[in-house]
């Protein structure tokens, strides 16, 4: 493309892009459509013969709404989950972890997907504390449970940070409390007494003697954490026969400061820098032999990254399974004129010019081609509804998919592709004998 | 003679292409993989080949100075501007911003990769093919530093000589 032209194209607004890409991708259909009408009025004869087979032409235009409704639903969804899982993890702004797999830290500390990791001592997480810009540095510590829910030790800070103000009730201010997830089932006031460890092999009776009562619930941030039970760090230390951060004579304090010499160890630590900066500044700071420091959204779009010819291959196969669906349509169409082969076969012997029954024919299949289209839309809208809240409920991220521009853009280059391809049963109707079919 | 004369000239029109070339910003050949200015090191500069006027240049940054130095940005004949950027997230969109600078501590490390910290070049005055080599001027507050970026393929997600040590 000249230059003078990619400028311009660059520096037209983003939906003026989206809307010029898909009056391209609608170009071929609307094309040969005024090409193959020009001088006639075939569309007045259309609404009849589709009226005269209603049922065999509610059947075609079903196939390729569904066919064209799942296939956009799908890509959109993929789209939605991305988008889902990349909101999820922006409150962790840098994690700081011993070294080892980003991937799996960011599993377990953003996704709450536990594993056993190394711990950070008292001295690295003192280290975080003092770096330059750093406003909050909150331990997370997760291991424990409570029926399937995990039970994350942190700090009041962090909870704030992590949902803002509370909807319910107060934060918690001493081992024995914890504020609740907004999808956690429990109310304020219940007991609970944390497992060690989660799912089948979870022991209940480990923790026996530690009570703990919800004090608060967080508004809903869209991701695992509505389903965890955040309590006092210092708790999860103590239950676990540990100092719980802080000297003797301070040992009910909850939160920060913590003393590095009582600080028994954390897997993870969210770091939060007020500027986008600070944070780089602090991954290069903490990239080290001793500790790990990495953006949870890098290491997603990276994953994301080598999901793209994934995604790639889904939208070709979503075109390909609309274009052989509608192949198939077509030549159901084919032998659909036959039924009408007598009335066209009349409208010839009438007089009426080989171009206009051609016209007349394509005119039929494009309607069905855009009605089944336009349909599809409304099936893709519903289920991507559908998939969104079943996606949500399996994985506990917030998935709020939604057809747009990649879907439009999918829909349009199917339907012009489609509408070349009825060109065919318009011209082998022509082909047909006319006194024959007359004759019926 | 005057035959010789012209062979003479279009011989030495012919060598000294390549040089033509480089003082545009483009040259093809063997790149320098680290650059080094009073103990910080830059190695392993390398961008993605594109048709568009932008491309974003990685690298990796050692600060072996004995004090802290700060990336600033850039300079290039080969764009109009280089400039340090960023990727933050917002309601689950990735977006880059600009920023002013980032500092590195002494004997620490800034890793400018995909989906993270790059030097954008704008202004591209000629798309980047696999194998060329352009020049930027790492712009850091104690000084300047030249740089050869390496153009790697469209889809590279790492320099070609990523993992060697230099």
């Amino acid at each position: 493309m000249p230059d003078i032209l990619l400028d311009a194209w660059q520096g037209l607004a983003p939906s003026l892009q989206d809307g010029l890409v898909l009056a391209g991708l609608l170009a071929p259909a609307v094309l040969t459509g005024l090409v193959v009408t020009f001088g006639f009025r075939p569309l007045v004869l259309v609404p009849s013969l589709i009226w005269r087979y209603r049922w065999t032409n509610l059947v075609f235009v079903a196939l390729i709404a569904v066919s064209v409704g799942l296939g956009v639903g799908l890509t959109a969804q993929e789209r939605g989950l991305r988008q889902g899982t990349a909101r999820a993890a922006e409150k962790f702004d840098l994690i700081v972890a011993a070294p080892g797999s980003e991937i799996t830290m960011l599993f377990a500390a953003v996704y709450l997907q536990p594993s056993d990791v190394p711990l950070l001592d008292g001295a690295a997480y003192q280290r975080i504390v003092s770096a330059d810009n750093v406003s909050l540095a909150a331990p997370i510590a997760y291991g424990d449970s409570h029926d399937g829910a995990p039970v994350i030790g942190t700090t009041p800070q962090f909870v704030s940070h992590l949902s803002g103000a509370l909807v319910e009730g107060r934060l918690f201010g001493r081992s024995g409390e914890a504020v609740a997830g907004s999808a956690v089932s429990l109310r304020l006031g219940a007991e609970f007494t944390p497992a060690h460890g989660m799912g089948d092999e979870a022991d209940a009776a480990a923790h026996a003697g530690a009570g703990t009562v919800i004090v608060g619930r967080m508004a809903a941030t869209g991701s695992p954490w509505d389903k965890a039970i955040l309590v006092p760090v210092e708790a999860v230390w103590e239950v676990h026969g540990l100092a719980n951060g802080h000297a003797p004579e301070r040992s009910a304090q909850i939160g920060p400061p913590f003393d590095p010499e009582h600080f028994p160890g954390t897997p993870a630590v969210m770091v939060h820098a007020e500027t986008l900066w600070a944070s780089y500044a602090l991954q290069s700071e903490f990239t080290t032999d001793s500790t790990m420091a990495f953006f949870p959204g890098t290491v997603l779009s990276r994953l994301h990254g080598l999901m793209g010819d994934v995604r790639q291959i889904m939208s070709m196969m979503a075109i390909v399974t609309q274009v052989l669906v509608t192949a198939g349509v077509l030549t159901g169409l084919v032998v659909l004129t036959r039924l009408f082969a007598r009335r066209l076969a009349l409208l010839r012997a009438l007089g009426a010019p080989r171009r206009f029954v051609f016209s007349v024919v394509w005119c039929y299949a494009a309607t069905l081609i855009g009605g089944g289209a336009l349909l599809g839309l409304a099936v893709g809208h519903v289920a991507t509804g559908i998939l969104s809240r079943e996606i949500s409920r399996r994985t506990d991220i917030l998935v709020d998919a939604s057809l747009a521009w990649p879907e439009f853009h999918l829909i349009a280059g199917f339907v012009s592709m489609t509408m070349l391809l009825a060109l065919l049963p318009a011209f082998l109707a022509l082909t047909r004998p006319v006194i024959d079919d007359l004759r019926g | 003679m005057l035959v010789r004369l012209v062979a003479s000239v279009l011989l030495l029109a012919a060598s000294s292409g390549p040089s033509l070339s480089a003082g545009s910003g483009h040259a093809v050949g063997a790149a320098e993989h680290v650059s080094e200015l009073d103990g910080v090191r830059i190695i392993h500069a390398w961008t993605r080949a594109t048709s568009t006027p932008e491309a974003l240049v990685y690298l990796e940054l050692e600060n072996r100075s004995g004090r802290t130095v700060s990336l600033i940005g850039g300079e290039s004949e080969s764009g109009s501007a280089v400039t340090l950027v960023g990727l933050r997230f917002r309601d689950g969109a990735a977006e880059l911003v600009t920023l002013p600078a980032v500092p590195v501590k002494d004997g620490a490390e800034l890793h400018l990769d995909p989906e993270g910290l790059a030097l954008r070049v704008e202004g591209l005055k000629e798309p980047l093919h696999p194998g060329d080599v352009i020049e930027i001027e790492v712009r850091l507050e104690s000084g300047h530093v030249d740089v050869d970026v390496e153009v790697e393929a469209a889809d590279a997600t790492g320099h070609s000589h990523a993992g060697h040590a230099h």
